[in-house]
C-alpha cells in the first residue's frame, strides 16, 4: 500500500482511501461422486478517489508490477459536477488479530478433512433411502487494511467458517433434501469443535426421509408463523433492502418518505448489526473505514433509520452507519446490510401457535428477493407444518409467501422468545455477494397470501 | 499477461517436480459504469489476474492465487499437493491434446475503447428512459477483456481471448403509483442488447403504474428466453449430467420420453458469441453439441473428463468452471471445474411471438420474475410476477405485477403448447446461458387475488 501512495498525485482529490482486501479460503467439500479439496488466495488493492461529487476507483491484484491504470484515476477529470461533499469524519486507528483460541492456520488440514469425512458418513449411512449427502467446508481468513485521506489506519484479520450439510433421499422416484448450514466470524475452530455435528446429521437425514411423505401446501390467505430464517428473510430482504439509503437516491425506494413514520405493528423493532459478535456477517470496520455499529431501523413499529455509507450520509446529512461494503478489492463500495433481525419478543413458539386455528409454520428458508421500489415480498421456505386448532400437524412441501412487505409487517401480532441468527448471502441486485446473517424471534402473522413452493 | 504468468507457473511447476497437473489462468481488464439517475456516480477499472493449479497424485488437490510472484505460486503448487496427497484416491488423468473448432466468442470494439462502449450504451439508456417518459433510477454497465491460457502435464497448451458485457438498469415508470422494469443482462457485446430491448423495459416500466394482482388459477402462460433460461438451465444442467446419475438423483434417463415431442433441446457448446460458447471447456476438451432431448425423448447425457473416463465415454466438453445464482468470469480460476451444461440451446418452433399470443384465449405473459431460482434437484419453482400481462382472446390487456406462477420444470416440459420462430442469446437472472425462443406452456398455475 506504501508503495501505491508513492505514485498518486491526490493534490485535487476531495477525498480518497486505499484498500487492501486479502481472502484466503480452504474448502473441502464431499457427496458420493467425489472430494474435492481446494484452497485460494484472493488479494489485492482497490483505491478510490473523489472529486466534486463523482468517484473513479481501480482494483489490481496484488503484487502486480503495472500500476498503470491506479495512476491514471489520480487524476480524473470529473464528467459532471455536482453532488455536495463528503462529511469530514475523525480518524482513528484499529489493529486487531480475532483469530479465536484455535487459530484455523494451526490446524492440520487432515483435522479438516476427517470432520468433513465423519459427518458425510454420519449422513449417507442414516438409512438406505439416503442416495445422497454433501458437506461443504469453507474456512476463510479474512485480512483488510484501510487508510485514507482522514488519517484513519486500519487493520484486522479474522477467520470466517461456513459448514454446509445435507442428505436427498430417494423412493419410488421421488427425490428431497434436507440441509442446514452454520457459520461464524472471529471465532477459531473451536466454533467446529462445539458442534454437535452427530445430532444435526441425524437430524438431516431424517428430515430428508420425512419430505419423501410431505403434502402440497395449500393455497390461498392464512395466518402464518415464520421460523428465525424465514422471519430474518421478511426483516432483510422485504424491508431492509428498501433502508438502503442509495435506494433514496436513487428514487427507488418504498420507504424513502416514511422515516418517522409507522411501518409495522407495535411488536415489531428490527435492527441491522455489524457488530453483533462472532456472526457470518459481523466486521469491526466497513469497507469505507467506518467503525461497525448497531443502528435501529424500526422500533416498536416506527421507521428509525436508513443504512448509509459515506457518500448517502453526506447528501442526506446523518451519520454513516458503517454499512458501506463491497464483494471483493475488485468491486465496487454499496450500502449493505450485514447482521439484520427482529428483535427478540416474549413469546413461546407453542404459544404462537396454539391461537391459530388452520394456518402453516414456515421453516428454512430456500430463497427471496428484495423489490426496494415496490416493496413486494416473495419468500420460499424450505418446509412447513400446517397448522390446525392450534397444533402443528401435517408436514408440507416449501412455500412461498407473497404480497406486500408492509401489509405483513403491519400484521405482525406476536415475535417469539427463541431467538436465532443464521447464515446467508445477500446480493446487490443480481450480483456483490456479501456475507450476512438474518434471524432473530420467530414472527407471527395475522394473515398472509400464500402457495406451493 | 496469461501468456507470462503461464510461463511463471509453468517453470514453478517444473521445479517443484510434479507429474500430473494443470495450470488455468485468467487475466482480465474490467471496466464499469454506474449511474445514478441519469448521472455518472462511479467509474471503476479492475485489472486482475489469477491463475489455478489441479495437481493429481492419488487423489487431485486443487490451489489458486492472485498474488503474481514466484513465492505465491510455490505456495499454490505446494497446497495443490498436499490436498492432492490427502484425497480420497480417483481415477483420472487430464485431457491430451485434440483439435478444437473455431468459435466467435471476442468483440474487438469492446476490448479496444470499453469505456466509450459502455458511455455510448448508458447513453442510450438515458435517452430511451427520456424518450418512454420513464425514470432511470440506476444503471451499471460492464465491459470485460478476458485472456485465459490452460496448460497441463499432458502437453495441452491452449489459450483464448473473448470479451463479456453486461448491464444492470431499472427503469421506473412516472406514476404516484411505483412501478419498475429492473433487469440484469449478460452479452458477449452491447449490440447483442438491441435498442428495441432495451425501449421494450422502458415501456414495461411505464405500464406498471396500472398493474394488477392476477387472478389465482391455471391458463396458459407464454415466457421469453431470459424467463426460460432461469427455468430450464438449473434443472437440465444437473439432471442431464453424469455427476446427478452417479449421485442417484437424476430425473432423466436415456430413451425415456420426458417432454412435449416438439421439444428438442441441446447443449450447444459453439453456438456464435453465446455466452459459454468456446472452442474449448475449462479442462481444456473441445466444446461440442450434444443433444440432450430430441423431439422430446431424453437422448445424451453431458460428461466432463472425470465423468467422461469414469463412464468410459469420452468428455463431452462438459468441463465448466460456472455456477447458478452467482456468475463467474474474471474470476473463474478459482472455481474448479465441473460437470454441467455451456449453452441450453432450445430449438425454435415455427410462430412469432405475436402468434403465440394471438393464439391464447385467457393467458398470461410474463416478462420479468422477481427471483426465479428453481430446486435443481425437485424442479419445483415459484416465483412473484414483476413485469407481465394479461392476455385475453389473443389480446395483451391489463399489466400484472405480484401473485406467484408455481409449477414443477418437469411437468412444464410436457406442457409445451407453443414454440417462437425465433431465438435469442441471453443470460437469466439465476442462470448463466440459454439461446430460446419465446416458450408458451399450458395449465400453469398462477396464485393471486
Amino acid at each position: 500500500m506504501g508503495k501505491i501512495l508513492t505514485i498518486l498525485d491526490l493534490s485535487s482529490a476531495d477525498y480518497w482511501d486505499v484498500r487492501y482486501d486479502s481472502t484466503k479460503f480452504t474448502n473441502i467439500q464431499k457427496d458420493l461422486a467425489k472430494e474435492r479439496f481446494s484452497s485460494s488466495d484472493f488479494s489485492g488493492i482497490h483505491v478510490r478517489v473523489f472529486k466534486k461529487g463523482e468517484w473513479r476507483s481501480a482494483a489490481i491484484s496484488q503484487q502486480d508490477p503495472n500500476l498503470d491504470i491506479i495512476r491514471k484515476i489520480s487524476t480524473f477529470t470529473p464528467k459532471t459536477n455536482g453532488g455536495p461533499n463528503l462529511q469530514t469524519l475523525q480518524p482513528w486507528k484499529y489493529d486487531k488479530d480475532e483469530l479465536g483460541k484455535k487459530n484455523p492456520e494451526d490446524v492440520s488440514l487432515e483435522e479438516k478433512i476427517s470432520l468433513v469425512r465423519n459427518s458425510y458418513s454420519l449422513l449417507k449411512q442414516y438409512d438406505a433411502r439416503i442416495v445422497s449427502a454433501f458437506v461443504s467446508y469453507w474456512e476463510v481468513i479474512v485480512e483488510k487494511l484501510f487508510i485514507n485521506s482522514e488519517g484513519s489506519r486500519l487493520r484486522f484479520k479474522a477467520p470466517v467458517f461456513r459448514l454446509g450439510l445435507g442428505a436427498y433421499a430417494r423412493e419410488n422416484g421421488n427425490v428431497q433434501g434436507d440441509y442446514d448450514r452454520l457459520a461464524a466470524f472471529g471465532l477459531g475452530f473451536e466454533f467446529l469443535d462445539q458442534l454437535e455435528l452427530e445430532k444435526l446429521c441425524r437430524s438431516l437425514a431424517s428430515g430428508a426421509i420425512e419430505l419423501l411423505q410431505a403434502e402440497k401446501p395449500p393455497s390461498g390467505k392464512v395466518p402464518v408463523v415464520l421460523d428465525p430464517d424465514n422471519a430474518g428473510t421478511l426483516a432483510h430482504e422485504s424491508f431492509g433492502h428498501g433502508l438502503e439509503a442509495d435506494q433514496v437516491l436513487r428514487g427507488r425506494s418504498y420507504l424513502k418518505d416514511l422515516l418517522r413514520k409507522p411501518v409495522a405493528s407495535e411488536y415489531v423493532t428490527i435492527v441491522d448489526n455489524p457488530a453483533y459478535p462472532n456472526v457470518y456477517g459481523s466486521y469491526p470496520f466497513d469497507d469505507e473505514g467506518i467503525r461497525s455499529r448497531k443502528t435501529v431501523l424500526v422500533e416498536k413499529g416506527i421507521l428509525k433509520s436508513f443504512l448509509h455509507t459515506r457518500e448517502t450520509a453526506s447528501h442526506l446529512g446523518v451519520d454513516p452507519t458503517g454499512n458501506g461494503r463491497a464483494e471483493s478489492f475488485a468491486k465496487k463500495v454499496f450500502v449493505r446490510m450485514s447482521n439484520t433481525y427482529f428483535e427478540m419478543g416474549d413469546w413461546q413458539l407453542d404459544e404462537m401457535v396454539e391461537d391459530i386455528d388452520y394456518g402453516v409454520y414456515l421453516v428454512k428458508l430456500r430463497t427471496g428477493m428484495e423489490d426496494p421500489l415496490g416493496g413486494s415480498l416473495q419468500m420460499t421456505s424450505h418446509k412447513a407444518y400446517l397448522i390446525e386448532k392450534g397444533e402443528k400437524t401435517k408436514l408440507l412441501r416449501s412455500v412461498t409467501v407473497s404480497g406486500s412487505a408492509l401489509d405483513l409487517l403491519r400484521n405482525v401480532d406476536a415475535v417469539g422468545r427463541e431467538f436465532a441468527l443464521g447464515p446467508g448471502h445477500c446480493g446487490k441486485g443480481f450480483e456483490d455477494i456479501v456475507r450476512t446473517t438474518t434471524g432473530g424471534g420467530p414472527v407471527r402473522v395475522k394473515e398472509a397470501v400464500i402457495g406451493g413452493g | 499477461m496469461a501468456a507470462e504468468l503461464l510461463g511463471l507457473i509453468q517453470s514453478e511447476v517444473r521445479a517443484s517436480k510434479v507429474e500430473n497437473y494443470e495450470i488455468y489462468i485468467t487475466s482480465s481488464n474490467a471496466v464499469e459504469l454506474h449511474l445514478r439517475r441519469s448521472k455518472i456516480e462511479l467509474t471503476n477499472h479492475a485489472r486482475f489476474a489469477g491463475f489455478s493449479t489441479r495437481v493429481l497424485d492419488r487423489g487431485i488437490g486443487v490451489a489458486s492465487s492472485t498474488i503474481l510472484s514466484e513465492a505465491a505460486a510455490q505456495k499454490c503448487i505446494r497446497d495443490a499437493v498436499h490436498a492432492a496427497r490427502n484425497s480420497e484416491p480417483v481415477s483420472y488423468s487430464f485431457p491430451t491434446l485434440r483439435p478444437v473448432a473455431r468459435v466467435d466468442i471476442f468483440d474487438r470494439k469492446l476490448a479496444e475503447d470499453p469505456e466509450a462502449e459502455l458511455n455510448r450504451f448508458a447513453g442510450e439508456l438515458i435517452e430511451t428512459a427520456e424518450k418512454q417518459r420513464v425514470e432511470l433510477t440506476f444503471a451499471k454497465v460492464k465491459a470485460f477483456d478476458v485472456e485465459t491460457a490452460i496448460a497441463n502435464s499432458e502437453d495441452l497448451s491452449l489459450n483464448k481471448r473473448e470479451t463479456y458485457f453486461s448491464t444492470e438498469v431499472s427503469f421506473k415508470g412516472n406514476s404516484d403509483r411505483p412501478s419498475e422494469c429492473w433487469v440484469m443482462r449478460y452479452a458477449r457485446r452491447p449490440e447483442d442488447i438491441t435498442p428495441e430491448k432495451v425501449e421494450e423495459w422502458a415501456v414495461l416500466a411505464a405500464n406498471g403504474s396500472r398493474a394488477m394482482t392476477p387472478q389465482t388459477r391455471k391458463c396458459e402462460i407464454l415466457f421469453p428466453p431470459n424467463v426460460v433460461c432461469d427455468l430450464l438451465v438449473p434443472v437440465l444442467s444437473l439432471h442431464a449430467s453424469a455427476e446427478a446419475l452417479k449421485l442417484g438423483i437424476s430425473k432423466l434417463n436415456e430413451g425415456e420420453e420426458v417432454a412435449a415431442s416438439e421439444l428438442t433441446i441441446l447443449d450447444d457448446g459453439l453456438y456464435p458469441m453465446a455466452l459459454t460458447s468456446s472452442p474449448f471447456d475449462d479442462e481444456g476438451n473441445s466444446q461440442r453439441t450434444t443433444v440432450m432431448l430430441e423431439r422430446g425423448v431424453f437422448r445424451q447425457r453431458i460428461y466432463d473428463q472425470l465423468y467422461g473416463q469414469s463412464y468410459g465415454v469420452g468428455s463431452t466438453g462438459n468441463g465448466i468452471r460456472q455456477a447458478f445464482l452467482r456468475f463467474f468470469i474474471a474470476d473463474k480460476f478459482a472455481t474448479p471445474p465441473s460437470c454441467q451444461s455451456t449453452n441450453i440451446r432450445v430449438l425454435p418452433g415455427g410462430a412469432d411471438s405475436e402468434e403465440l399470443l394471438r393464439e391464447m384465449d385467457d393467458g398470461v405473459v410474463v416478462y420479468n420474475f422477481s427471483w426465479l431460482a428453481p430446486d435443481e434437484v425437485t424442479g419445483n419453482f415459484a416465483a412473484e410476477i414483476r413485469n407481465g400481462f394479461m392476455v385475453e382472446s389473443g389480446e395483451v390487456t391489463t399489466p400484472l405485477k405480484g401473485g406467484v406462477v408455481s409449477g414443477n420444470v418437469f411437468e412444464l416440459m410436457k406442457k409445451v403448447t407453443g414454440l417462437g420462430n425465433s431465438v435469442d442469446i441471453t443470460s437469466g437472472q439465476t442462470a448463466f446461458s440459454c439461446i430460446s425462443p419465446y416458450m408458451r406452456f399450458g395449465d400453469l398455475q398462477v396464485s393471486g387475488g
